[in-house]
């Protein structure tokens, strides 16, 4: 294929443009960011369980999360996570958030979206536009959301079902949570998009299941990174979701920043050895922008909930963190 | 190293200008070049190239702006590498933000009398125009050829707001590039 011309043209954008956006980053609030990662996106299986519904009951909440995880992983899902069923519904469609499962610092929450009329809904392609927020405690604005990913209903033709993980360098455990989706968008697969349902849906629930985290005796483990750079583990605990971190740089090691393109979910490796000699990988869902806070706050999702009791180790970057 | 340092360095025709250069954006321009070549030997030989052109040029060229400067040469030199290859039948699979661009203003649709710099020039007063979130966004994609994930991750938005806010802006450019008489 010929490059196009208008692509050649861009070459000819003014300077001023070019290194703007090499250096932009939205306007946040505070001057800590709190970066969120599309980590588990690689670790996240996509195999459907038959029949989906929610039921208050054990065993049935687990079939939700296997929307994610597959079916394997029923007996830590039943014991952790909690059926909700809290609902919106407007503009011809039910939005209703089904079950949450998380720990101490991040959760991840199951919606269901269905139309009224019992039409069929389109099974790929469906997102929420822009202006949502989820709101935690009253006090914290996660403001943008991502990480919400869409799975098509294994049984009826008028639902789909999303997936959302929200990660914080705060607990967020126990806090009242009020969701709001709109915009609901259709992105066709020659890449136009098309408003389906304007919404808003709102949702208010409370971020209460149960906590498995687990805080770790550091004993101040040295990681380092590609650029030979020191960061110290200050803290961290590890629960049946994933982990979290927060590393210290040592002296004359001044954190590295993301504009150069060096945070550390792109040189950090973490993972769990379960007591029977497993790893089990984690991606980064989330971690802090350095600016004036010396300690960079990191999440990581497993790629599969596990029982904390047989966790044995967390692995960062080589270094063995012994889990009592 | 400050842009002037490194300038000095290029004007004295000493080489560690290569080596400050790389030090300070050789990650930058490797990112542009791996963007759209998708490999890695390619890629290096691209910002090597781009070394060479700086070099050759500067002086009498002296750049007010090094790091476009730097990033232009990378990736003219990136899109003739891609070129060359996809005549050879080497195509890198992703060539997407291509389509999505070419829809906006297919070849045969702009103005024979227009110069490729006045498109640039077009383009760039529309960037003006827009919010600092989606001009920038448009650039990531269709200038640096970021992907729509990395592009996500590194604004902390989801990749569906990037998706709808490339496309609103497409839509909005494919207007102004009628308006200003680009397009036919």
């Amino acid at each position: 294929m010929k490059t196009p011309r208008v692509t050649k043209s861009m070459n000819y954008i003014d300077d001023d443009l070019i290194s703007a956006a090499a250096d932009y980053r939205p306007q946040t609030g505070g001057q800590r960011i709190w970066k969120r990662a599309a980590a588990i996106a690689a670790c996240v299986a996509l195999i459907l369980s038959s029949l989906i519904t929610v039921e208050a009951t054990t065993g049935g909440i687990s079939r939700l999360f296997a929307l994610i995880w597959g079916g394997g992983h029923a007996e830590i899902v039943d014991e952790l996570a909690v059926p909700l069923g809290n609902s919106a519904s407007t503009d011809g469609y039910t939005m209703s958030v089904e079950a949450v499962l998380g720990d101490r610092y991040q959760v991840v929450m199951i919606y269901r979206l269905r139309r009224n009329d019992g039409q069929p809904i389109p099974q790929e392609g469906l997102f929420f536009d822009t202006q949502d927020y989820l709101r935690l405690g009253g006090n914290y604005d996660l403001g943008r959301r991502s990480l919400t990913t869409l799975y098509p209903s294994p049984d009826r033709e008028d639902e789909v079902f999303f997936s959302e993980i929200v990660t914080y360098p705060r607990p967020i455990f126990g806090l009242p949570a009020q969701v709001k989706f709109q915009n609901l968008m259709l992105l066709e697969k020659n890449g136009t998009v098309t408003p389906v349902a304007r919404g808003p849906w709102h949702m208010s629930f409370t971020l209460d299941y149960q906590d498995s985290t687990v805080e770790l005796p550091t004993c101040g483990q040295v990681i380092t990174s590609p650029r030979k750079k020191d960061y110290r583990i200050h803290r961290a605990s590890v629960s049946s979701v994933g982990a979290h971190l927060e590393l210290v740089p040592l002296l004359d090691a001044p954190q590295e920043s993301s504009a150069e393109g060096t945070l550390i979910c792109d040189w950090c490796d973490v993972s769990a050895r379960t007591t029977d000699g497993r790893t089990i990988r984690a991606g980064f869902s989330g971690e802090t922008e350095w600016f004036l806070d010396p300690v960079t706050t990191a999440n990581v999702v497993f790629e599969y909930p596990v029982d904390v009791n047989d966790l044995d180790a967390l692995i960062v970057n080589g270094t063995e963190i012994p889990i009592p | 190293m400050e842009d002037t340092q490194i300038l000095q360095l290029y004007i004295a025709r000493n080489e560690d200008a290569i080596k400050e250069t790389d030090a300070k954006y050789g990650r930058l321009c490797f990112q542009v070049a791996n963007n759209l070549l998708y490999c890695q030997q390619d890629a290096e030989e691209c910002v090597n190239d781009t070394y060479l052109c700086s070099w050759n040029s500067i002086p009498p060229k002296m750049p007010s702006n090094m790091m476009a400067f730097l990033c232009k040469i990378t990736r003219n030199l990136s899109l003739k590498r891609l070129e060359f290859r996809q005549a050879q039948k080497r195509t890198p699979e992703q060539t997407v933000s291509f389509e999505e661009l070419k829809e906006v203003l297919p070849d045969d649709r702009i103005n024979s009398m227009i110069e490729d710099r006045d498109i640039g020039r077009t383009i760039s007063q529309f960037l003006r125009t827009e919010t600092p979130d989606s001009r920038n966004v448009f650039l990531r994609r269709y200038w640096y050829f970021d992907s729509i994930r990395t592009i996500a991750r590194t604004y902390r938005f989801s990749e569906s707001k990037v998706k709808s806010m490339l496309f609103h802006t497409r839509r909005r450019l494919k207007e102004y590039l009628k308006k200003e008489g680009i397009a036919v």
